[in-house]
């Protein structure tokens, strides 16, 4: 009996500890987001209307989103996350995050120099039907540290 | 009985200017239903305002569509083809107009001019303003059109631009604009007197980077004229909230693009126009 209720403790906090690991199933990528961005929290949550909107990504389209913004829309901060559901969904949410960034900078260019330049310096990040866009992130690595947790 | 008969025509007399019921903000928002707000980088600022009010009033301004870009002139937003500064809408870029007959909206508010700048070309925004109302007359019949007057700027701005007159002639191109579209059958909303302060300057609470941008409080302000606004049609009698208007009907006869295909047929990127 002792033995018995030995074995069904250890299985709940071996399963309580699973639920505290990071990247666990159940984690939105809000949730990842906020967890491993620094400044996620003071940043203003886009609508699915900005997102498809601004960008041209239809929120429906997509298995999630996060799309992040400054409060000041000249400081040119912003985090895009889509997690589409199949490579040929990805590729056009590529495109067109592509083109966003190009149509980005081709407004900035003479008018919003500091912009412009976290612009330039900005790409798609894709790993499978993930996709990031980050734009003057306060860390340098912040795509790379997103898709880490994949 | 002579008093009695005094007391009657002054309460007549007084009635006319019985006060108006004041009606809730979130009734008078509801005017903006079904628009569009197209603009430049001062509506950027607004956009993200509204993005953000919506995180806690996912019903405030929902009704309305605003389409900007940064750099964006008022010439550029009046022209028919694509300029080198253009719309872009749900991934494609495109002009005022073919939003415009994409969206089918009931009205078109229009803040277009920093990046001009039109202080210093009244005559010729004067006319660029004519021509969008030409091309809205055009190519989305029916679709009322509306032009915020251009909002103030602070003193910051006429010494870094080497312009100091700068805000008087901003003001006489929104005197001029009034003329325009009264002309024209346009309406005109100002937003630029609750954000001066008592020089006549953009006041600095207001402005994000005390130059010519909107802070919250000043986009607040903005709300808040536009709830006047608001207030002041139905007090005219020419507003009823929740009044069902239905929209324009834009048939492929009426609503043509440049060369004739309807939005749905117009490619992803269209080749810039030199000649308009």
């Amino acid at each position: 009996m002792k033995k018995l209720l030995s074995a069904i403790l250890t299985l709940c906090l071996l399963c309580a500890c699973a639920q505290c690991e990071p990247g666990s199933e159940g984690e939105t990528l809000l949730d990842r987001v906020l967890r491993l961005v620094p400044d996620a929290a003071g940043l203003v949550r886009m609508s699915g209307d900005d997102l498809y909107d601004l960008i041209g990504i239809d929120p429906e389209s997509c298995v999630d989103w996060v799309y992040l913004a400054a409060a000041d829309a000249l400081e040119g901060r912003e985090l895009i996350v889509v997690l589409m559901p199949d490579a040929e969904s990805a590729d056009e949410a590529e495109t067109l995050l592509d083109h966003y960034l190009e149509a980005r900078m081709r407004e900035t260019r003479n008018y919003l120099p500091d912009a412009y330049q976290a612009l330039s310096e900005a790409s798609v990040v894709r790993q499978g039907c993930l996709l990031i866009l980050s734009v003057a992130a306060p860390e340098a690595d912040e795509a790379a540290l997103l898709l880490a947790e994949e | 009985m002579k008093r009695l008969l005094a007391l009657l025509l002054v309460l007549i007399s007084l009635a006319p200017c019985a006060v108006a019921e004041r009606l809730p903000d979130e009734v008078l928002l509801t005017y903006y239903d079904d628009s569009i707000f197209f603009g430049d980088s001062i509506t950027q600022g607004f956009r993200r305002y509204v993005s953000n009010r919506q995180q806690t009033d996912p019903g405030f301004m929902s009704g309305v569509e605003i389409v900007c870009t940064a750099s964006i002139s008022l010439y550029e937003g009046s022209r028919r083809g694509l300029q080198t500064n253009r719309f872009r809408y749900r991934g494609q870029d495109r002009t005022l107009y073919q939003i415009t007959q994409q969206i089918r909206p009931q009205k078109v508010f229009i803040l277009l001019g920093l990046n001009d700048p039109v202080g210093i070309q009244i005559e010729k925004a004067m006319g660029w303003i004519r021509d969008i109302m030409r091309g809205m007359d055009e190519l989305c019949p029916g679709v009322e059109v509306y032009f915020f007057s251009m909002t103030p700027v602070t003193p910051g701005y006429c010494s870094q631009k080497n312009r100091p007159r700068y805000q008087e002639q901003v003001d006489e191109y929104n005197a001029r604009l009034i003329m325009v579209c009264t002309d024209m059958g346009a309406h005109y909303v100002d937003i630029a007197t609750p954000l001066k302060d008592e020089n006549g300057y953009l006041a600095y609470d207001y402005s994000s980077d005390k130059i010519c941008h909107l802070s919250d409080e000043g986009a607040a302000v903005w709300v808040q004229a536009l709830c006047d606004y608001a207030q002041e049609q139905y007090d005219l009698g020419l507003w009823v909230p929740g009044q069902n208007n239905a929209g324009p009907e834009l048939t492929p006869s009426t609503a043509t693009d440049l060369d004739g295909a309807t939005p749905s047929d117009l490619p992803s990127v269209l080749t810039l126009d030199p000649n308009y």
